[in-house]
């Protein structure tokens, strides 16, 4: 066993001893965490559950449709005609909401061009996510039904149409539709693509009436389920339902599916699209293949600066081979050595990691102040810094071994000679 | 002398790898990014063949995406608006298309002609619009409303397809190869380029299908491509719109200046190279500082060897180049490594829309970057190895 303070007081003695190597060390080390936590904090804010999505960890997103035959493959949100007759009443499931994928809309104020985000909701929407309303509250499945023309506003649309004035009862008008605001909600980041919007309407208030029937369209569905364990046997009622449901054209089509899954299934599917888009197929899932390609990418970016972490450690310990020499004629295991190296190498970066953090919130608070993501809130959280804190033990351990191992090597009498090579 | 180095070089070869290693992986980050930044660079300069200047797209959302038959009273809805939106004030040309240069949307493919595969994007568009884009026709002709009558579709293609699927033959009246349950399509015309990804777009052939309006087989346009006059005021793209929806009330119509969209795909394309750089950069300085501390301990251990060449005649600077050459020559080894496997790029034709001159051109920037790192790294203790006195450096035990 190696004593912890101990060997914590001679790393912090030949840390301080010399300082440029540290600094050297420092620098490695902070930049590779810096840009491992950045790129963590993005990942967080796209599939992580972050309020209003706090049930995210218990909710399916079915957000694409596959409609394959010998010539073609239609890929393309689901339609509404679909999922109210396989989707909107799946038993087992807590809720289920139908929304859709966001449209454009254009108003004019003073002159003024305003474009906002439209999304038509239904009211399950509302008590899937935990919204925080700023006025008034949400419409309900009976406002949707009935088609009544109003609308849940977002701070910003708050801000573009009233300059910041209570919006309550106040009419906005979007692409030639005229909805009544009845409630406003802060802003949702749109790196949360499935439900961000600037402005939320009744699905009933949509123009015309094809879109009652479609198959394939731009719907998509949010389904709660009482637990995240429910999830197999929900995607199993979903799949015999969707087998179930008569493809329009079965001349040109064969095949048809509407996978539901997690947001970081549904951005595995994307990168890995096909067959394996199945959750439950066996084999590695789509999740499992993009989480070991997010791995490989962190190790890949890890390894130069953990070569030069090396090079640099084997320097400082040719320049302790003296000491090494005496601890190793007082009888010191070899063992131990490499204990009290790595240790020293794993505190340093944990150093780093903690400076690495500092700045990474300092950049991540100039990212989200210069609004370059609408509405994106990023920071270090503590899942993030979790993440980073796994980055730099990988990273200490990676960076510390070999260089022990050389060191723990030397022949005592030529180390207490300072003649190490 | 050089010899000798590399003797030196060798005796140490355990610490040398790592140090090879190294300077190969930096290297290899280098020349990606200089590679990156050299070819598209080199596709800056191709020409673009339209003119975005002007021209507004708006998107067209008929609130279903993939239904992709139109009833008859929308077709005669989108026959409606081109005619109507044509006499609005201060609109030139207005041309109905699947999608507009700088957006995200693309369309592309494969075909076989003569034995070699083509690839291809494609894009569809009404009569008019050549004008509204400014396509430079060099050959044949456009499409033009008598085409209606015509039995089969037609097609202009872009010099570049033309060259790739027909090399050395006149491509006007070929046929396009297509699935044989497909109306015939036939090309009929050439254009100069029409590179709808914009300036730092991938170079490739395109293939440009004519929309008959009014027919229900034929796909319905996706957006709206309006060239307005020179000097319209800016309440131009309010009054279009308005109007757009008067003739169509029960569509949505989101206007945007192609020159705005096209600084918007800028920015982006730039925000990714200039990020790629900036961490290249930190890693550049990251193994230049780790140099300076490997090359400092190694001078420090060696301080009786150089004390051994000060005696035996040796000027400072003699010793200053040994350091630095040394460090130099691991360095060229590993740069010789990286330039053997950056060759096998175009050898294996791993990524095969980059050219030669790109790599040619990485190399030769990743390996200045890297020596000049090298060598700057080497300054400092190569001044050192020679500040202490020879006599004293002999007697160091």
């Amino acid at each position: 066993m190696i004593a912890i303070p101990g060997a914590l007081k001679i790393a912090a003695r030949s840390l301080t001893r010399n300082k440029f190597y540290t600094f050297v060390s420092l620098f490695g080390i902070g930049f590779t965490l810096l840009v491992l936590l950045i790129a963590a904090a993005f990942l967080d804010q796209v599939v992580a559950p972050h309020p209003p999505e706090s049930r995210a960890a218990r909710t399916l997103y079915m957000t694409r449709t596959r409609m394959a035959g010998e010539h073609s493959v239609i890929t393309s949100a689901a339609g509404f005609g679909f999922l109210d007759a396989t989707v909107r009443d799946l038993p087992g499931a807590d809720k289920v909401s139908l929304l859709t994928t966001g449209e454009s809309g254009v108003s004019y104020v003073g002159g003024h061009k305003i474009k906002s985000r439209v999304r038509h909701v239904d009211g399950a929407f509302w008590s899937i996510l935990d919204m925080r309303f700023l006025e008034g509250a949400a419409f309900t499945d009976e406002d949707d039904r009935q088609a009544r023309p109003i609308a849940v506003i977002n701070a910003a649309t708050r801000d573009r149409f009233f300059g910041g004035e209570r919006a309550l009862g106040k009419t906005i008008e979007i692409s030639g539709q005229r909805l009544r605001v009845v409630g406003v909600v802060p802003d949702v980041s749109v790196l949360r693509s499935t439900i961000c919007a600037d402005v939320y309407a009744p699905i009933g208030t949509i123009p015309g009436e094809a879109w009652r029937h479609e198959v394939q369209g731009n719907f998509g569905a949010l389904i709660l389920a009482r637990d995240a364990r429910d999830f197999p046997a929900l995607r199993a009622e979903l799949r015999s339902r969707v087998k179930r449901f008569p493809i329009p054209d079965p001349k040109n089509y064969t095949t048809f599916d509407a996978p539901a899954d997690t947001m970081f299934g549904l951005a595995a599917a994307g990168i890995f699209e096909g067959p394996q888009a199945d959750p439950d197929a066996p084999g590695l899932s789509a999740s499992e293949k993009l989480a070991l390609l997010l791995t490989g990418a962190a190790l890949l970016f890890m390894t130069l600066p953990a070569i030069n972490l090396i090079n640099v450690n084997l320097s400082r310990v040719l320049e302790r081979a003296p000491e090494i020499g005496v601890r190793r004629a007082f009888g010191a295991s070899r063992g131990r050595l490499v204990g009290q190296l790595v240790a020293e190498n794993v505190a340093l970066t944990l150093v780093g990691g903690v400076l690495a953090a500092g700045l990474a919130a300092i950049v991540l608070a100039a990212v989200t102040a210069s609004g370059v993501i609408p509405h994106a809130h990023l920071t270090v959280n503590l899942r993030v810094l979790g993440w980073g804190l796994l980055a730099a033990l990988v990273f200490g351990l990676l960076s510390g071994v070999v260089p022990a191992w050389r060191m723990s090597r030397l022949h005592p009498v030529e180390a207490l000679r300072g003649r190490a090579s | 002398m050089i010899l000798h180095l590399l003797k030196l070089a060798w005796r140490r070869k355990s610490s040398s790898a790592l140090l090879l290693v190294e300077l190969l992986a930096s290297f290899a980050v280098v020349f990606v990014v200089a590679t990156a930044v050299v070819y598209l660079a080199l596709c800056w300069r191709l020409p673009l063949g339209y003119d975005w200047r002007n021209v507004w797209c708006i998107e067209v959302d008929r609130l279903r995406t993939t239904d992709d038959t139109l009833s008859a009273e929308e077709l005669q809805g989108y026959a409606r608006l081109l005619r109507e939106a044509a006499s609005i004030e201060g609109v030139a040309a207005i041309a109905g298309a699947m999608d507009a240069p700088y957006d995200h949307r693309s369309s592309s493919g494969n075909r076989e002609f003569g034995g070699r595969q083509v690839s291809m994007q494609f894009a569809e568009f009404t009569d008019r619009a050549r004008e509204v884009l400014r396509l430079e026709l060099s050959a044949g002709r456009w499409f033009e409303p008598a085409d209606d009558a015509l039995p089969w579709t037609p097609i202009v293609v872009d010099e570049r397809f033309a060259r790739d699927a027909f090399p050395g033959e006149d491509p006007i009246g070929k046929a396009f190869g297509s699935p044989p349950d497909d109306p015939d399509e036939r090309i009929v015309g050439v254009v100069r380029s029409y590179r709808k990804g914009g300036e730092l777009s991938i170079p490739g052939g395109n293939v440009m299908r004519r929309i008959a309006i009014g027919r229900a087989s034929d796909r319905p346009p996706q957006v709206l491509l309006v060239r307005a006059d020179p000097g319209v005021d800016s309440g131009f793209e309010e009054r279009l719109v308005t109007r757009l929806h008067e003739i169509m009330p029960a569509w949505t119509f989101e206007p945007r200046a192609l020159g705005d969209l096209r600084t918007e795909w800028f920015r982006t394309n730039i925000a990714v190279l200039a990020l790629g750089s900036t961490i290249a950069g930190f890693l550049l300085l990251m193994v230049a500082l780790g140099l300076i501390g490997v090359l400092w301990q190694n001078v420090a251990r060696r301080t009786r060897e150089f004390g051994l060449r000060r005696a035996a005649g040796a000027s400072q600077g003699d010793i200053r180049r040994q350091v630095i050459m040394e460090v130099v020559l691991t360095a060229a080894f590993a740069l010789g490594m990286g330039a053997l496997l950056a060759a096998q790029i175009p050898v294996l034709d791993i990524v095969p829309f980059v050219g030669v001159g790109a790599i040619a051109a990485g190399v030769a920037i990743a390996s200045i970057l890297v020596v000049g790192t090298v060598i700057a790294a080497g300054l400092y203790p190569s001044v050192l190895a020679t500040r202490i006195p020879p006599a004293e450096a002999l007697r160091d035990e």
